[in-house]
């Protein structure tokens, strides 16, 4: 009974461990015992090392290998087994003469190994904020985009899913809230986009630094650094993996469309809203004729939308090797469909990857890692956002198809003739597709020194050069199509060409980018005398980075999608000049790091990069970016450890980092040091000769000149800005891991951000101000991550909870102002001394319940009042509400505190993994169609305004005071909050269960003993509780609320290995 | 063997890692050096600047300002009295969303830098050219400066490019008076005029009668504003608070002789024009007697870049450059997908000959005194309404019933199907039961029914039995009561749509040119400064007679127009002078004239009102104290006599009403502007 105790109660067991040690040993008789060691595969683990804890002197033996063992021990011992890569476990023997165990594989012990810059550390004896998570445990979270899969899973990585679009990759993604980290792929620096297309299974693991030990990787480190590990062959027999899973998704809260009677109903409310004597728009003839068939209504929401969407993954993976050479062979492919009910919007995905190491000759070791990506975004011509959004709009009143028989398209009654049916065909009105290839390749020697000569040990040089290549080519295609009317006098069917369909066109882009880079380096780690252990890193590095692109368009002779078959009316050919697309970059850097560790005590870290980028102009290119850090790990000390009363602590390690880090990555980065003209000037809709936009050029001569923009006033002197980063954290781990917990306090300072003094700059310059290093800012915050785990016979767990609070604001922001007064300045800015997003607007003060609430309120009113409609809090208390009431009430959307609870248990051969995730302090805004009902003729009636105040009767005059009233969420149709109140921006704070994933393994044959097969279940976003109403509360108020749904996915799926 | 192995492996990849070049400039940006040292340098230098300039046409909305943007483009509707749209872009012109203040200074920096910077490229063009260009760049700061005039009044005089950084004298500059801000784009017109060449190296490019027109243009407008402002209950003049500058107005010691010095120059720039330009006014299919061949004339005259009256147009190319004025503006039926963004006013059709009248000069419907009185006059076709109309007006819109595209226009407000004689509908026209509408009638709404409208085209409309056939109730066209997309007058654009009915509709396929300056305009700035300038009792500046070269110029037009000429010549006085105003709402409407027109000659607030359409009017028919408002010509057709009747009837469908008080004249300085310099006054009066 003694162990479950102790399995439950950390307190108890140290009462037990005090108990065992001082018990005397006179009660001891001698024993056999004997039994099997097992994985929790079922397989028997040879060479696990058995001891009887606290013998001395030691009595112990090692597994046979087939896992069994056989030894003599004092009564009432207790049997310790270990073994590489397998949470030791203790057993009680008690009176047994057989004690057979089941090892748990464990992936993060404290012996782990993480990847850092240029290098791996032990996890124990780090002195940065690093963490990191495996590949296994992120694929628990099943999702087409590796970023979603990081949700929750490591400290102060936030990830925020936007949409769920397929192929759109719409996340936020930082370290911190930092800004978009580094992205380093097998030690490359590579690109989030990169990241986001690899396949899952090929991924290690990924592991972040978040704090000054980034500061090896220089320009590019303020925001911190991701480092992806792909997987690499072991020596072995050949194994082949196979995953294979299938999806169905289902939007995560989307609002859709009431019936044409509610949407009557709710119109003719609207109407009668009037205080001087409302009308009705719809009567009850058109109620009727709606009912019998005289007028005919689509259910669009059916016509648009699928009730399910499918998606599936399937990878193929054979690894192993030899002695000299070991390889890993991945090949993945995703398919993922969209909601709407056409499959037009949806999305593939080939991954192919080999890694392969060989030993050339003793001591030199050759890696080529070359991997390969082709996607394909498929798109109606009309993007998802429009579609949404125009399905909103246009409302039930009018057919999607003129005829009873649905063959010919309606446009009648329509906004603008948009006619969502045949917008989200790409058969009827083209389509926009975008193909992605990459490869990514690099090769490396490594040879140790150490094999030429014993004085030479620990030395070893590395040397990479990687290449990476990848092109899009796009094809957006708009085909003309004729949508109809009925005549109601000849009772015919009048086609029309939808104008904005019109010429058939096709428009083919082409982008390619590349990537050189090369490094060399230097790597020393040895240890001298008594426990001094010396590493030391020297390196070098350059890298170059090119785009470059152009497209051409041409209106089609037929409606077929070949530009050869264009004609010249038209055509049309350019290039895009934006950084993203069109540039030539080069860096250069030296880099290096000592460190220095003293028996695992005292720890020590000094890491430098000397970095340059020719985003500069010559004399400010070159930056010096130092770090320093230490770490005390007092469980080592000796008096620490001849503390009985503590020795149930594993590990206790306080340590610090700071550094000056770099950043020279800005969206609006205009070269500003160079003055001058961009040639051409451009602007949007350049397809439709800028009709609706700014024309960059003028008519000479019959002829379109294309002119210049004028550059900004250059400042020379512009370089990157620094950012100075400071980390202290503990680590803490007790009970062999069934407690931990990591503390981490960071703060960033940022100087010399890019902004333009635009407060100051005279307008009648008339130019733009430069870009200057003029801005700084501070970030801060904690992280803190508890760690449990435990094994209860056959039942094992473990729980990892997660947390990270993060606050910015402007230390100095030049942009805005000057401000009139102080007032002025309080209210609109909100930058300095502000913590960073706060909104301002009216706070709650409830609602009128009724007309003697309304009579009674006292606050200054308008005469048109009406139950249910809202009360602001008169925040400045003087009886009226205007906009002095407006103060800050509200974060923005970010959300500023994430956290997560990630639990995983298994029993004998049922797995399952349950990861809890949300996040707190932000809000959102809801907008147009989410705001209010927007559209005409019946549109943009949702069904979630259905839920209002409203007089029982609809025809009764609102302003009566004899009408009953039900009540509602919303107020009585037509009447709306502040949009800027309490009301109508609430937090987007939520918890959701994320993931669950069952699994179970399949016993495995005993012919066959290395087939393994587990089936798994898995659900991703299935439940979240939160105050946002109707949509999901990661969906934005970007694209004023219609963006593209996030997903809510049920899989089923298998894994075999053979 | 190994080590040698080693040794090479390493050593090439070190080679490999050796140093890159860190000084790469970005490909796409361009120096001084390679614009202005060529004329095709010149062309993209200048090309970036005058598709910066502030030319109002259709990329230009007075609602929205220059904002560059050709989206929903209609014209005429700000409060002017020509046209209303359904939308919210139809208000009155008190402001521009977005105020020409910082992309004016842009635009003077272009034009300083030009002047400052081509000396050194002097030796590369010859030196007309070389004159040419610089004539240019003061051009483009005189257009600037008259731009920003018209709206703020007096504004910051940058002459010289401005360096940054530099000390806060060296980089602010203060408003200047409004009587120096005249001045000085006086001056710059002159400069302009003296270095361009008298024909355009390019077409796009200006030239001197380009200047001369403009000046022309820009000193009626000075002079009418040192005029006129003082009929405007003393309070259109003010010091700046921070500098004590005149930013707006006249000095009392000044105004007379600045008015008089400005209508000189207007007067003398036109005259320059009319005598040595070589522009004639466009007559190409006019012909005498034939009211047809005028009305194609001036259908035509719009669209012929070959036009002896042109004197500078913005054109544009499809598909590169293109603007979406049809597909805003054609009739309901083209719509693609939009349609009707400028609906004409009775009272704009009110200001043509052509039409019988009431005893108090409105047009006539019914048989009684005034259109709430007698029966409708009824109409066998609805077109022989309009069977005596001005050529012009024809021209400029298209009436029901009439042809365009090769299409009849089923313009119709509903179908009455009661007993005839008919009586008026409504028993009030006045201002103040406006917002009674039809549906609101009881013929409409109970039994029996007599009248049918339709909510919306299609499906949606009501059906009347008329001769065993059916027929809509509202014609193809509209007006539609629950569908602003139709007309909301009755009447529809003609001016500047392409009329062939091959055109494609549709937004981005259009691609008219829009003529910013034609020779009418500089006639009728001659005539008005010459009336003024007899008023104010100035010599003759040429030795001509001031109001023979008034009637002149206003016959000329006439003619052209298939009008009726003045009976005697224009005599000295207000009589004499709305004439040449009346003529001048007429000829150059929908051209974003009015609109300045009606501001400097300060009758847009309630006091100035009655000579708010540039001749005498009772402002109480169309206004209260505050706002004003403008009436469709709605034609119904009867089934009783199968004959069709009018209904003149303030605006009907989304109704709009307008406002303007004496403050609007001078517009806001963006209040940030103010608030961030020392040294920019907000206006006196604001």
């Amino acid at each position: 009974m003694n162990f479950i105790f102790w399995k439950r109660s950390p307190m108890l067991g140290i009462l037990l461990v005090l108990f065992i040690c001082t018990v005397p040993n006179v009660l001891m008789a001698q024993t056999q015992v004997s039994g099997t060691v097992m994985s929790s595969k079922g397989q028997p683990i040879g060479g696990v090392s058995v001891v009887v804890k606290d013998s001395s002197p030691q009595i112990g033996t090692s597994t046979s290998a087939d896992g069994k063992y056989s030894l003599e021990v004092p009564a009432g011992s207790v049997l310790r087994f270990s073994y590489v890569g397998y949470a030791t476990l203790e057993e009680t023997v008690a009176n047994r003469s057989q004690v057979d165990v089941t090892l748990q594989e464990d992936e993060s012990t404290l012996e782990e190994v993480v990847v850092v810059g240029y290098g791996t550390q032990r996890k124990e004896t780090l002195t940065g904020a690093v963490s990191g998570v495996k590949g296994s445990e992120m694929r628990v979270t099943k999702n087409e985009n590796p970023q979603n899969m990081l949700a929750g899973r490591i400290a102060g990585v936030r990830v925020w899913q936007k949409s769920a679009e397929p192929g759109s990759y719409r996340a936020n993604f930082d370290i911190r809230g930092m800004g978009a980290p580094l992205v380093i792929i097998d030690g490359v620096p590579r690109s989030i986009e990169d990241f986001q297309r690899l396949n899952p299974n090929d991924i290690e693991d990924v592991s972040v630094l978040k704090d000054a030990s980034a500061s090896i990787y220089g320009v590019r480190s303020a925001n911190g650094v991701m480092l992806v590990t792909t997987k690499k062959g072991k020596e072995g027999t050949v194994s082949v993996g196979y995953n294979g899973s299938f999806t169905f998704q289902r939007p995560s809260n989307m609002p859709f469309l009431a019936s044409a009677f509610d949407a009557m109903t709710i119109y003719n409310e609207r109407s009668m809203n009037n205080i001087n004597g409302g009308t009705l728009i719809y009567t009850d003839k058109d109620f009727e004729d709606y009912r019998n068939g005289t007028k005919r209504s689509s259910d669009w929401t059916n016509l648009v939308f699928s009730d399910v969407s499918p998606q599936t993954s399937h990878d193929l993976s054979v690894s192993g090797g030899s002695e000299r050479t070991q390889y890993y062979i991945g090949a993945g492919y995703a398919y993922q469909q969209g909601f709407f009910k056409s499959g037009d919007l949806n999305y593939n995905k080939i991954n192919l990857r080999s890694n392969v190491t060989t030993q050339i000759v003793n001591g030199l070791k050759l890696d080529l890692n070359i991997a390969g990506m082709a996607d394909q975004q498929n798109n109606p011509y009309t993007s998802a956002v429009e579609i949404i959004r125009n399905y909103w709009k246009q409302g039930m009143l009018f057919p999607a198809y003129a005829d009873p028989d649905n063959t010919m398209l309606n446009y009648e009654g329509l906004d603008l003739e948009q006619n969502s049916v045949g917008m989200m065909d790409a058969d009827i009105s083209g389509y926009r597709k975008f193909k992605k290839k990459t490869l990514q390749t690099s090769a490396s020697l490594n040879y140790d020194f150490g094999t030429i000569s014993e004085s030479l040990q620990g030395l070893s040089a590395k040397a990479l050069l990687s290449y990476d290549y990848r092109t899009d080519n796009n094809s957006l295609f708009r085909k003309e199509y004729y949508q109809y009317a009925l005549d109601p006098i000849n009772q015919t069917y009048n086609p029309k060409l939808y104008d904005l369909s019109s010429p058939n066109r096709l428009r083919r882009e082409f982008y390619e980018k590349q990537q050189i880079l090369s490094q060399f380096t230097l790597n020393y780690d040895r240890s001298f005398g008594e426990g001094h252990q010396v590493g030391a890193v020297l390196g070098w590095e350059t890298q170059k980075n090119n785009g470059d692109n152009f497209y051409g368009m041409k209106n089609l002779a037929f409606g077929s999608d070949l530009l050869l078959m264009g004609v010249e009316d038209g055509q049309m050919t350019g290039m895009s000049g934006n950084l993203a697309d069109y540039y030539d970059e080069a860096k250069q850097a030296a880099l290096g790091r000592l460190s220095y560790n003293y028996n695992g005590r005292y720890i020590a870290e000094f890491q430098f990069r000397y970095d340059g980028s020719s985003r500069f102009a010559k004399g400010h290119q070159w930056g010096f970016f130092p770090s320093g850090s230490a770490a005390w790990r007092i469980s080592e000390e000796p008096f620490f450890k001849s503390i009985e009363a503590l020795s149930f602590i594993n590990q206790l390690k306080v340590r610090a980092t700071y550094g000056i880090l770099g950043d020279d990555l800005s969206n609006e980065w205009d070269f500003g040091w160079i003055p001058g003209y961009n040639y051409p000037a451009t602007s949007g809709n350049a397809d439709n000769g800028y009709y609706n936009e700014y024309s960059p050029g003028y008519v000479f001569g019959d002829q379109f000149v294309t002119g210049v923009t004028p550059k900004a006033i250059a400042n020379e002197a512009i370089t990157w800005y620094r950012a100075q980063t400071f980390n202290i954290g503990v680590d803490f781990d007790a009970w062999d891991n069934k407690f931990g917990f990591t503390l981490d306090y960071f703060d960033r300072r940022r100087t010399g951000l890019f902004q333009r003094r635009n407060a100051l700059f005279p307008t009648v310059i008339g130019a733009i101000a430069p870009l200057e290093n003029a801005n700084s800012d501070q970030h801060f915050g904690l992280e803190l991550e508890l760690r449990h785990k435990n094994q209860i016979g056959e039942f094992g767990y473990s729980v990892k909870a997660i947390a990270t609070i993060t606050r910015n604001k402007y230390m100095t922001a030049v942009q805005n102002g000057p401000y009139k007064n102080s007032y002025d300045r309080w209210r609109n800015d909100n930058f300095n001394d502000r913590y960073q997003g706060f909104q301002f607007g009216y706070e709650s003060a409830g609602r009128y319940t009724d007309w003697n609430d309304i009579r009674t309120y006292q606050i200054y009113k308008e005469r048109d009042l009406l139950p249910g409609d809202y009360k602001y809090l008169d925040w400045n208390g003087d009886g009226e509400i205007n906009a002095q009431d407006e103060h800050p009430f509200a974060f923005d959307q970010t959300p500023w505190l994430n956290y997560s609870t990630n639990i995983q248990a298994n029993y004998k051969n049922f797995d399952v993994s349950v990861l809890f995730q949300g996040s707190a302090l932000g809000s959102m805004e809801y907008k147009e169609p989410l705001y209010a009902i927007w559209g005409s003729n019946g549109g943009g009636t949702l069904t979630q305004y259905l839920d209002r105040w409203h007089p029982i009767d609809p025809n009764a005059d609102p302003y009566d005071p004899q009408t009953e009233w039900i009540q509602g969420y919303y107020a009585f149709t037509g009447r709306y909050p502040k949009a800027n109140s309490s009301f109508n921006r609430v937090s987007t704070a939520y918890l959701r269960l994320k993931s669950l994933e069952l699994g179970y393994s399949l016993p495995t044959f005993d012919k066959h003993p290395n087939i393994r097969m587990r089936v798994f279940a898995n659900t991703y976003n299935l439940l979240t509780f939160t105050a946002v109403k109707f949509v999901d509360p990661e969906h934005p108020d970007d694209d004023l609320g219609r963006m593209y749904p996030l997903n809510k996915t049920y899989t089923l799926g298998i894994s075999m290995t053979f | 063997m190994k080590k040698l192995l080693i040794i090479l492996a390493l050593a090439g990849t070190m080679s490999l890692n050796s140093c890159v070049d860190l000084d790469i400039q970005p490909k796409n940006i361009v120096t001084d050096n390679e614009l202005l040292s060529t004329p095709a340098g010149m062309d993209i230098y200048l090309a970036r600047i005058y598709s910066m300039m502030p030319f109002e046409d259709f990329k230009y909305m007075g609602e929205w300002g220059f904002e560059y943007n050709g989206w929903l483009n209609s014209i005429g509707i700000e409060g002017t009295g020509e046209a209303v749209n359904r939308d919210g872009i139809t208000t009155s012109f008190r402001g521009e969303r977005t105020p020409y203040w910082g992309r004016a200074f842009e635009t003077i920096r272009d034009a300083n830098h030009l002047i400052e910077n081509l000396p050194n490229y002097k030796d590369n063009f010859s030196e007309e050219l070389y004159n040419h260009y610089l004539g240019e760049a003061y051009y483009i700061r005189a257009t600037v400066f008259y731009t920003m005039a018209k709206r703020f009044g007096g504004i910051p005089l940058v002459t010289k490019l401005i360096q940054y950084p530099g000390s806060t004298e060296e980089m602010e500059v203060p408003r200047a008076s409004e009587e120096e801000t005249w001045d000085q784009i006086l001056k710059d017109f002159d400069e302009a005029a003296s270095l361009m060449m008298p024909k355009s190296p390019k077409v796009g490019y200006s030239n001197k009668y380009v200047a001369l027109a403009f000046k022309s243009e820009a000193m009626l407008y000075a002079g009418s504003v040192a005029k006129y402002n003082q009929t405007v209950s003393g309070r259109l003049t003010g010091l700046g608070r921070k500098t004590g500058v005149r930013v707006i107005g006249f000095d009392d010691g000044t105004w007379e002789s600045a008015s008089k010095r400005y209508f000189t120059e207007a007067y003398k720039a036109a005259r320059d024009i009319m005598k040595n330009g070589g522009y004639s006014l466009y007559k190409k299919k006019w012909s005498e007697n034939d009211p047809e061949a005028q009305y194609q004339n001036m259908v035509d005259m719009f669209s012929d870049l070959s036009s002896p009256e042109n004197i500078y147009v913005k054109e544009y190319i499809y598909p590169t450059s293109t603007h979406a004025f049809d597909a805003y503006n054609l009739p309901f039926t083209f719509r693609a997908p939009l349609s009707s963004g400028t609906c004409p006013t009775l009272d704009f059709i009110e200001l043509f000959d052509g039409f019988d009248r009431y005893p108090d000069g409105s047009i006539r419907v019914t048989t009684g005194a005034n259109n709430a009185s007698g029966n409708y006059i009824l109409y066998n076709n609805a077109a022989d309404f309009f069977e005596k109309a001005e050529p012009r007006l024809r021209a400029y819109v298209i009436f029901p019933e009439d042809q365009f595209r090769g299409k009849q226009m089923e313009i119709r407000g509903g179908v009455y199907t009661g007993n005839t004689p008919i009586k008026p509908f409504f028993n009030n026209y006045s201002y103040s039961t406006a917002d009674t509408r039809y549906q609101n009638l009881d013929i409409f709404s109970k039994s029996p029914k007599t009248l049918y409208l339709s909510p919306r085209e299609g499906n949606s409309q009501e059906i009347v039995d008329y001769n065993g056939k059916q027929m809509t109730a509202a014609g193809a066209e509209g007006p539609f009561y629950d569908n602003g997309e139709a007309t909301i007058t009755g009447l529809y654009l003609r001016k500047w749509l392409n009329p062939s009915p091959d055109a494609e509709p549709g937004e981005g396929k259009s691609s008219q040119p829009f003529v910013l300056m034609r020779y009418a305009e500089v006639l009728l700035n001659a005539a008005e400064a010459a009336v003024e300038l007899q008023l104010a009792g100035v010599a003759s500046p040429d030795g001509s007679n001031l109001l023979q070269v008034a009637s002149d110029a206003v016959n000329e037009i006439r003619e052209r127009a298939g009008a009726i000429k003045l009976s005697s010549n224009i005599t000295a006085d207000i009589t004499g002078r709305n004439i040449v105003r009346k003529e001048r709402r007429k000829e150059l409407a929908f051209e974003h004239k009015a609109k300045w027109d009606i501001r400097r000659w300060r009758v847009n607030h309630y006091e100035g009102r009655d000579g708010f359409w540039g001749e005498n009017r009772d402002k109480n028919k169309f206004s209260n104290n505050e706002n004003y408002r403008f009436r469709g010509l709605y034609p119904f057709f009867s089934t009783e006599e199968g004959k069709y009747f009018y209904d003149a009837r303030f605006q009907w469908v989304s109704s709009k009403t307008f406002g303007y008080t004496p403050v609007d004249y001078y517009w806001e300085i963006p209040s940030a502007e103010v608030a961030k310099s020392e040294f920019i006054d907000q206006q006196p009066n604001r």
